[in-house]
């Protein structure tokens, strides 16, 4: 009865139902459409508590996002990228080494990671370790959050900090040092680090009229020692140097590469790397090769293949002949062997690390 | 009055379900600072470096025995299957090819989480 | 005109802010943050550094051209320790004991790492344990089970070890590290 919209129309016909002077118990519905004061107050007095809760409340979710509950995860993961892959470039890049990458390619590079090969983790190369800690060829931060760190779709802007300690004062590294009173995730990994071969020493006394170095690359990619005890000449420095008697002449140095019936030709369009010597520096030739002030008695003649020298012409199975050509004829030529007979130089060593990531 | 006028109940019990809602968010809140914990047992959990230092081994015996010969190399097998079932929980197992020095290594390795199979050329 | 009725929808509207101005402020108040330095964390960081430093010490630091078989050409620090008589020479037990120890600080770089070490292998038909640590040299402390330790362990491969000569066996180095 109190929703019936035809009550208003009856009204008058109910209204003559009830007699005049008796007191009757009735429903007052007001339809006014306006709300009483004491709700009014009521709701505000809510609605104002209610808008003080969510101010306090809404602190308490804003800091919480899944990327930032766990560093220590990143960091394990980021630690292990380094030490045990040894990184990935596109498929048809130029290069499949990224340490050798042209600067102008580095987007194609997928994955950085220090390791020589997924065979050996914990063992990285010094050539991938400098090419990491070079401020010229990768920009910091944004290179390493998108090809090592990983924050994800959007990448979220992980801050870092990589550093690896070999003996130097003071250690590589990248990044920013960690804020004081920062919580940060961490991870300390032990490495090794392969290094490229010594200087060879050849001594070679009597002023012969050429000497002559034969570096045979099947004799260096030895399958005995596997990728980490060797020389690499593809991909590794060579460096040379030859003790002479004092005053003699150097007229020549040339490099000849044995062909397929073990001839020794010489390599079309190759430029020799520079050549040093104790009486100064030798591509104008003929130049006297004085006597050394710190190694009296003799004089020396140096050359440094830098890294990446041979590889655009030769493979592991390449064979080179160095030499050296005098003026004086004294003494018919001498012989010698790149290789890994220690009497001339050390064997390659390893060289143990530590590498630390911080990530915050 | 004839029954009680319980017109303005719905507005104390917004109010308690607002405060239920804050109780839900909090607990997600504290519940939030064990995810890291968590991936610390799985990092822990996985072996990584059982199996790398399983293969590692393998590979070695397969060397030693590739230069000098003599002893089979598939003789290593039970010790280390008993040894690893002893102290590691694990079973391990392989077979390196005696015919064909570059055949085939088989190396199995199961520790009831993690199942590792190789066949290695 | 002013009657005691009215205060219906305000009591409920005061009642209803109070609860939850009172609840927002208790969770305020108690929420605790777990510090997330459980030991997980600490152990995951603890057992992949005792790995790396195993590994380092498992592998030669070079080639060694003299040897006569490549398993002496590339012979690592542990496959020459463990080799050693360690159980009937206390002189060489100790002295392997200690050049471990050092050798494991160095290559993790830590050197409140506390350490200790048991040999499984297998003679045949069962395992059997070479507990050559203990008693440890004097100024190493001892393994004491209050500590809480992770562990971590390496496959040796023995071609000849002098504590049980005769033919190669290949066993468990298991090591305990702690802190204190």
């Amino acid at each position: 009865m109190r929703n019936n919209p035809s009550s208003r129309l009856n009204y008058r016909e109910s209204m003559a139902n009830y007699l005049p002077g008796r007191c009757y118990i009735m429903n007052i519905t007001k339809d006014s459409g306006q709300i009483s004061i004491d709700f009014l107050v009521g709701f505000t007095i809510f609605i104002i508590g209610f808008i003080f809760v969510i101010t306090m409340m809404s602190g308490l979710l804003v800091g919480l996002q899944s990327k930032t509950i766990d560093y220590d995860a990143v960091a394990y993961r980021t630690g292990v990228i380094l030490v045990e892959d040894p990184g990935q470039v596109q498929k048809d890049t130029p290069e499949n080494k990224w340490e050798f990458l042209d600067p102008a390619y580095k987007d194609d590079i997928i994955r950085l990671g220090l390791a020589i090969s997924p065979d050996f983790p914990n063992i990285l190369t010094r050539a991938k370790v400098d090419r990491f800690f070079d401020s010229d060829y990768f920009s910091y931060p944004d290179d390493y959050r998108r090809m090592l760190i990983f924050g994800g779709a959007g990448t979220y802007p992980y801050n870092f900090n990589i550093s690896l300690d070999y003996g130097t004062s003071p250690p590589l590294s990248i990044g920013d040092s960690v804020p004081d009173g920062q919580s940060y995730g961490y991870i300390k990994r032990a490495v090794f680090i392969k290094e490229p071969p010594g200087e060879a020493v050849f001594t070679c006394p009597g002023n012969p009229e050429r000497i002559d170095i034969n570096i045979n690359f099947p004799d260096l990619y030895d399958t005995e020692r596997e990728p980490i005890y060797n020389i690499d000449p593809l991909n590794e420095e060579i460096r040379i140097r030859i003790l002479t008697d004092p005053n003699v002449e150097l007229t020549d140095v040339s490099l000849l590469k044995s062909d397929a019936d073990g001839i020794y030709i010489s390599v079309p369009g190759l430029n020799l790397p520079p050549v040093e010597t104790s009486g100064g520096p030798a591509p104008p030739y003929p130049i006297t090769v004085i006597e050394d002030p710190l190694n009296p008695g003799m004089g020396y003649v140096k050359i440094i293949f830098p890294q990446r020298y041979f590889s655009p012409f030769s493979d592991k199975s390449s064979k080179f002949l160095l030499s050296f050509s005098f003026d004086t004829a004294n003494y018919p030529p001498n012989q010698y062997n790149y290789d890994y007979s220690t009497d001339f130089q050390p064997s390659p060593t390893l060289t143990p690390a530590i590498l630390e990531v911080c990530i915050w | 009055m004839a029954k009680l006028n319980e017109d303005g109940q719905w507005i104390v019990l917004m109010a308690f379900i607002i405060s239920i809602t804050m109780l839900v968010l909090a607990l997600i809140v504290n519940q939030s600072t064990l995810v890291g914990t968590t991936t610390a047992e799985a990092v822990l959990e996985f072996p990584k470096s059982d199996i790398k230092d399983l293969r590692n081994e393998i590979l070695r015996i397969n060397e030693v025995y590739a230069d000098s010969g003599g002893i089979n190399p598939n003789f290593f097998n039970d010790q280390m299957r008993a040894i690893a079932l002893d102290r590691k929980s694990a079973l391990v197992q392989y077979s390196i090819n005696i015919v064909n020095p570059s055949g085939m290594i088989e190396i199995h390795f199961n520790n009831g989480v993690t199942e590792y199979n190789e066949k290695y050329y | 005109m002013v009657t005691e009725e009215g205060q219906l929808y305000t009591i409920e509207g005061i009642t209803a802010a109070i609860l939850m101005v009172l609840t927002a402020y208790f969770i305020l108040n108690s929420t605790s943050i777990l510090t997330p330095g459980d030991t997980h964390i600490s152990d995951m960081q603890l057992e992949q550094l005792g790995n790396d430093a195993l590994k380092m010490m498992d592998t030669a630091k070079s080639f060694d051209a003299t040897g006569s078989t490549i398993y002496e050409k590339k012979q690592s620090d542990l496959e020459t320790w463990l080799s050693y008589d360690l159980i009937t020479n206390p002189f060489i037990r100790e002295t392997v004991i200690k050049e471990f120890i050092d050798k494991f600080h160095k290559y993790a770089d830590d050197d409140q790492l506390k350490l200790f070490a048991k040999i499984y292998y297998s003679d045949g038909t069962n395992v059997q344990l070479l507990d050559f640590w203990n008693p440890p040299p004097p100024d190493i402390p001892p393994f004491t089970n209050r500590d809480h330790y992770v562990t971590v362990s390496r496959w040796v491969y023995l071609k000849d070890p002098e504590w049980d000569p005769g033919e190669p066996k290949t066993v468990l180095l298991e090591v305990y590290l702690w802190r204190n």
